[in-house]
């Protein structure tokens, strides 16, 4: 195992024990971004949420959360070209940093811990 | 096609302006096929969830500071007729006079940055932390068990800010924005100072304590707790390399 291996595994393990919280849309739009990889930007994230989910999120609420996650360090953003069908506008591509991707996986799994041992489609609560 | 120019004028009010490019070249993408309909009604839902958030914060800042301003503060006591058990000793005078106009600078950035910034970042847990103690030694100072425990867990805080880092970047953010609100305010009063000097208005029965410096005081005070969140913000997330990287 290369040092930088065991320095992102003690880095995950020691979030791990105190993981940042997230909230229901910042976990869509992570797991968005996650799918996505290298094409993630406002609009394809967008379209990738409406796909998967059925509910295209208002542009302005996409981009408070994205700019919260930048803020608190879950994502990045670069910037790519400009292009003639945008007005000559860059393109804001995002992508998961390591602290996002723990973020995710913490909540994930609580949602799985949740669901552990339920009978949801079946028994009396069907 | 939409005025491209004028939206993304409209969003960079309130977000840089390369953020305001790419968000705008966003819409103009999409806009093709929805319509000018949706892009400006896009554009208005951007600059609301950009700009509500600060609204409320300053409308509650400054509903804080009026409402601190209806308490008659022990330190004027022979002013408002407070018992005179409460009037603050004359040479304690000048502590309490500087420690109500923190008090009532903290009342402003408190509340702001818990709405902006959420009670879980560090500037607004100090500022609530600070200003719930400043209020009681303002208030309460004549009580010497409750003075007592305010100032010990004062420089309880103290104490464990400067330990540890994030609380002592979050403490330094905390005195530069009361610094720099305290010495705006000052300079904004000496100011008038000069210009009534200069032309009299004595007349007109316009007072700028009364009436445009608790304005004044909520605009200096919140942009400062703007700037320091921001420096916080930078400084945290330089933070180890690994925590970046993606």
């Amino acid at each position: 195992m290369t040092d930088r291996r065991v320095c992102d595994n003690v880095y995950i393990a020691g979030v791990m024990t105190n993981p940042p919280s997230l909230g229901e849309f910042e976990q869509v739009v992570l797991l968005a971004v996650l799918r996505l990889g290298e094409n993630a930007y406002g609009v394809s994230i967008r379209a990738e949420i409406g796909a998967r989910t059925g509910r295209k999120p208002a542009p302005g609420a996409l981009y408070t959360a994205l700019d919260r996650m930048e803020e608190k360090g879950f994502v990045q953003s670069r910037w790519g070209d400009p292009t003639p069908q945008r007005g000559g506008r860059a393109k804001r591509y995002f992508t998961v940093t390591k602290r996002g991707r723990v973020a995710v996986i913490s909540a994930q799994r609580s949602y799985q811990n949740l669901l552990e041992g339920l009978d949801l489609f079946g028994g009396a609560n069907a | 096609m939409p005025n491209a120019v004028c939206a993304e004028w409209l969003i960079a009010r309130f977000t840089d302006r390369r953020r305001a490019a790419a968000a705008v070249g966003d819409l103009l993408e999409v806009a093709a096929e929805q319509g000018p309909l949706w892009f400006w009604s896009s554009v208005a839902g951007i600059v609301l969830s950009l700009t509500w958030r600060r609204l409320v914060a300053l409308l509650a800042a400054f509903l804080c500071l009026s409402l601190l301003r209806t308490f008659p503060m022990p330190v004027l006591a022979p002013l408002h007729g407070i018992p005179t058990a409460h009037k603050v000793p004359e040479n304690w005078r000048p502590f309490f006079v500087t420690l109500d106009k923190f008090g009532m600078l903290l009342w402003i950035a408190a509340p702001y940055a818990a709405i902006c910034y959420g009670f879980r970042d560090k500037l607004s847990q100090l500022l609530l932390v600070a200003s719930a103690i400043a209020t009681t030694i303002i208030f309460y100072w004549w009580i010497p068990a409750v003075a007592s425990t305010a100032f010990a867990l004062g420089i309880g805080v103290l104490i464990f800010s400067v330990a540890a880092a994030k609380p002592r970047r979050a403490l330094l953010a905390v005195g530069v924005a009361l610094g720099v609100g305290f010495c705006g305010v000052q300079f904004m009063l000496h100011l008038w100072q000069e210009y009534l000097a200069l032309f009299p208005l004595s007349a007109t029965g316009f007072s700028l304590s009364a009436n445009s410096l608790p304005l004044l005081a909520v605009a200096i005070q919140t942009a400062a707790c703007g700037w320091m969140h921001r420096f916080v913000r930078r400084a945290l997330q330089r933070g180890p390399e690994i925590e970046s990287t993606a």
